[in-house]
């Protein structure tokens, strides 16, 4: 279905109104140019309706060229409340053509207003023409001070994220890394545009919003991330003994702080340091278990370990068990891999799928919800697919590790000995197969089986 | 809020956001404007359904510009069964019972 088909198909909107409109101060009409232009730029939504709208058109007097002007640039509400200019931004973030502009709009309209009553009048005489200053320093200050909030949250909740990254770069919480990866695109994207500009690249008026609102937000934290790239290259021991550094100094700041909110972003800075150390000890533990593996496993020590013992020199065929044991290992520790692999972009689509689900129960109409679920529909057909692979994975892992678990009653047959297999099956079916509880089933059982 | 009442706000707003998308680009002059919305205005108010689709064809043909209006009339039954529609896909996957929600947008 078009969505398209709701509404009538009006001539292309333009991009930035108020730099086109023309303001002939000769029709007016006693208001002055700049009056008009902030008029224009100031009107908020006012609550008219349709009805009161085409009544207003069809009254008009003499000055209607400029009345038509004004009321051109007025966002006209729906008959569900939804402002059009606002209606219109949600479909084009449905489409995903959606600008910064659109987002930030959508985000103003639904982030709720302050409805104090000075504010309210203020607006309602801003939109008659007739406020005084007072009125509109309120109004500006209303608008100034909810961007500066929104913007400071948006600061504080990237800064919050960052602290929280584990040592491969990931958040633990899907939803959080959805929002993360939103951050990083967007801040990519305003360095581009940065580097276009510097460029002397013409910028589309969209892009010059967008890189005007990324100025505030990243422009900063740009400044900051200067020094972070300058300690990237440290070695991974002088990182930990500058964490461990700062962790004491700061640990010292904080119990004699008195101040509450100095005391309050220290113990914030401890906490994030104290995660990026367990962060890199653990990311060390890690590298240095699966290089264990690896070496006693597939590597060197193979040899001396696993087949060049007196017993297995004695029997071929617990040499080739011995090999088919290790090639179905690698299998497994692939598979197990890819599953790991697979369990991490299934977790990134639920969370995309309950995103959507929650932007679907503020959709502003009924043909924007239905362009939302046919949005949400492939997402859930891309799980069950994942889900599928993730089956057909368990089954192949199945077959490797029913085979594993043979060979290694074999060999405890042929050998008659623990001491050998038990190494194999701690090096192996425990170490490098820990990343999958189904495999590391295989592995207990197996394990359970030769000590008993 | 009764089915006719609906209706007539949304063809409002349909007509309404076209002359004001018209103004804004310029491909509408005020007074061609006014006089749209005085002869739209003229037709006010519906008695009921038939009555709208009646009213809205003439309007359509006197203004060619409009048919939209009068397609939208002529297909608000199909839009009431597709929003019907919608709300119970979106029961089904508020329950995350996709199959369920597709096979009702399949069997309408």
């Amino acid at each position: 279905m078009d969505p398209s088909a709701e509404t009538p198909p009006g001539p292309p909107p333009r991009e930035i109104p108020s730099a086109e409109t023309p303001t002939p101060p000769e029709i007016i009409g006693g208001m002055s140019d700049a009056d008009y232009n902030a008029r224009l730029d100031e009107l908020v939504a006012s609550p008219t309706g349709a009805h009161a709208g085409i009544e207003y058109i069809a009254d008009m007097g003499d000055s209607y060229a400029v009345e038509a002007a004004v009321f051109a640039e007025t966002p006209v509400n729906a008959p569900d409340g939804i402002p059009d200019n606002v209606a219109q931004a949600q479909t084009r973030i449905a489409e995903g053509s959606a600008s910064q502009r659109d987002v930030d709009l959508v985000d103003n309209h639904f982030a709720g207003k302050n409805n104090a009553e000075g504010l309210a009048k203020a607006r309602e005489a801003l939109s008659k023409g007739n406020a005084t200053p007072e009125q509109r320093a309120l109004v500006a200050r209303d608008i100034a001070e909810r961007e500066a909030n929104a913007l400071s949250a948006k600061k504080a909740d990237f800064a919050e994220l960052q602290s929280r990254l584990r040592p491969d770069g990931t958040l633990e919480d899907p939803e959080d890394q959805v929002r993360y990866t939103q951050y990083v695109t967007e801040k990519t994207k305003w360095e581009d545009l940065s580097q276009r500009a510097q460029a002397g690249e013409t910028l589309s008026d969209d892009d010059k919003y967008t890189l005007a609102e990324g100025d505030k937000m990243w422009k900063e934290a740009s400044d900051d991330t200067s020094v972070d790239n300058e300690i990237v290259d440290e070695t991974e021991e002088a990182r930990l003994e500058r964490i461990q550094g700062e962790l004491s100094n700061d640990t010292d700041l904080m119990l004699q702080e008195k101040d509450p909110q100095k005391r309050a972003l220290l113990i914030d800075k401890i906490a994030a340091n104290q995660a990026e150390l367990n962060g890199i000890k653990q990311s060390k533990a890690d590298r240095e278990r699966d290089a264990k593996v690896i070496r006693e496993v597939f590597g060197g020590e193979r040899k001396g370990n696993l087949v060049n013992t007196e017993q297995s020199k004695r029997n071929e065929r617990v040499q080739q068990l011995l090999d088919q044991m290790l090639a179905d290992a690698a299998e497994l520790l692939m598979i197990s891999r890819q599953m790991e692999a697979v369990d991490k972009q299934r977790k990134a689509l639920v969370a995309k799928i309950n995103a959507e689900k929650k932007r679907l129960g503020h959709s502003a109409t009924p043909m924007d919800k239905f362009v939302q679920i046919q949005e949400v529909v492939p997402l859930y057909r891309q799980l069950s697919n994942l889900d599928d692979r993730v089956d057909a994975m368990k089954d192949a892992s199945y077959t490797f590790a029913d085979r594993y678990y043979s060979s290694i009653l074999e060999v405890r047959r042929r050998l008659k000995t623990r001491g050998l297999l038990m190494r194999v099956v701690e090096t192996v079916a425990l170490g490098s197969l820990r990343y999958s509880a189904d495999i590391q089933k295989y592995g207990r059982r197996a394990s359970r089986t030769l000590l008993g | 809020m009764d089915e006719l009442k609906q209706m007539t706000e949304k063809v409002e707003y349909m007509f309404l956001k076209q002359l004001v998308e018209g103004l804004k680009d310029g491909s509408l002059q005020p007074a061609q404007a006014q006089e749209y919305a005085r002869a739209f205005l003229k037709f006010e108010p519906f008695q009921n359904f038939e009555d709208a689709k009646a009213k809205m064809t003439t309007f359509a043909q006197q203004y060619p510009l409009f048919t939209t209006l009068q397609d939208y009339i002529n297909a608000y039954h199909y839009e009431q069964k597709v929003d019907s529609v919608i709300q119970k896909m979106q029961e089904y996957i508020g329950q995350d019972k996709v199959e369920e929600a597709i096979q009702v947008a399949q069997s309408e």
